[in-house]
């Protein structure tokens, strides 16, 4: 069981191919989109963190250098995703998108919303992708984990109570 | 123009966080009447993508004060009470409570408290030691897994900045046996002006 479990942590991204099982926990106001092709039994999910790359403010901030980190933006991930999902064998028509988490965690950051920026980029850029978003589970004041079954395509969902 | 944050920058900042938390502590030590020891300040400089490296226990879940810094220097606080070490902390404040539903809502308030009160001791010296103007905002309390809370942040910070910078002092309670974590996220916009007042104090 535990061997075909592949663990994904916040800004990483997975695709496999069979019976295996993604999961993660941590899931806040990012969001994990898991994509699916029933078909060829190929599939890959992404935690993202935040919906688009923003450049750092130039001030007198002390700017870091900054490696790619592509599975960080919401946009970015779902576009490389697709792209390594058909690679791995999936056909793009068959595929279907499941999304999990994008809550609002704290009544402190409350005009900032990035659990639903988040889960509205994942649609949108989905959307443009013309991949079918099948089920979600988001929004809320919760955070989540959960496991995708690449066998069979069910997202297992726990939320934290 | 790109410029890591060296280690000398570092220590100063830790030490800054020693200040910040030693009087934050001793308000919890004065709140609650015990002794309270303070582990080492324990840093976070990295990419907001490693995070998971940092944080430990992470499905555990805690009760968390969470304030957020206002001023001269942005950023956001913490006091992180584990599984059970919130009840024996309003225990002490409030006084056994019997109605299970009174005591989860005593317990949320007696954190937030905590929080308002803690903040409001470690900003005090900040702003005294730093001279800069700062200042907390409400604090809300939310009962979640470690990382949940933690990622969540991290994003918020990572609007602006692909980096962050977090500060962990640890206060054990030995003599009810709880351990809290006080963890400071300093806003990475916010850096260069706290190295620059340091600066400033020893021209």
């Amino acid at each position: 069981m535990m061997e075909n479990t592949i663990s994904i942590n916040t800004g990483e991204m997975a695709v496999a191919k069979g019976q295996i099982t993604i999961e993660t926990s941590g899931i806040g106001s990012c969001v994990f989109v898991c994509l699916h092709d029933n078909i060829n039994k190929v599939g890959g999910a992404v935690h993202a963190m935040l919906p688009t790359r923003v450049a750092p403010k130039k001030s007198d901030t002390i700017v870091f250098e900054e490696s790619d980190g592509v599975g960080k933006y919401v946009d970015e991930a779902l576009v490389k995703l697709v792209d390594d999902v058909v690679r791995a064998g999936g056909k793009k028509e068959n595929l279907r998108a499941k999304i999990v988490g994008g809550s609002s965690m704290f009544k402190v950051f409350d005009n900032s919303k990035i659990g639903n920026d988040n889960v509205k980029a994942a649609e949108k850029i989905l959307s443009l992708l013309n991949v079918d978003v099948k089920a979600e589970s988001t929004g809320g004041h919760v955070g989540r984990s959960a496991k995708f079954n690449i066998g069979n395509g069910v997202v297992e969902v726990m939320v934290r109570m | 123009m790109t410029q890591k944050i060296n280690d000398f920058q570092l220590d100063q900042l830790k030490e800054i966080m020693n200040i910040g938390a030693s009087h934050a502590s001793t308000a919890l030590s004065q709140m609650i009447n015990k002794k309270v020891d303070l582990s080492v300040p324990r840093a976070y400089v990295d990419e907001i993508q490693n995070l998971n490296k940092f944080i430990e226990n992470k499905d555990e879940e805690v009760t968390t004060a969470i304030l957020k810094i206002y001023g001269d220097a942005g950023g956001v606080m913490f006091f992180m009470f584990t599984s059970g070490t919130e009840a024996k902390i309003t225990n002490i404040l409030i006084g056994n409570v019997q109605n299970d539903k009174e005591r989860k809502e005593l317990e949320i308030s007696a954190v937030k408290e905590v929080g308002n009160v803690l903040a409001g001791a470690s900003l005090a010296a900040f702003s005294k030691f730093l001279d800069m103007n700062l200042l907390h905002s409400v604090s809300d309390v939310i009962v979640d897994t470690i990382d949940s809370i933690m990622n969540s942040v991290v994003a918020e910070i990572g609007k602006t900045s692909g980096m962050a910078l977090i500060f962990e002092v640890k206060f054990i309670i030995k003599e009810i046996d709880v351990e809290t974590k006080f963890l400071f996220f300093i806003d990475p916009g916010a850096t260069g002006k706290i190295l620059d007042a340091i600066e400033a104090k020893y021209k």
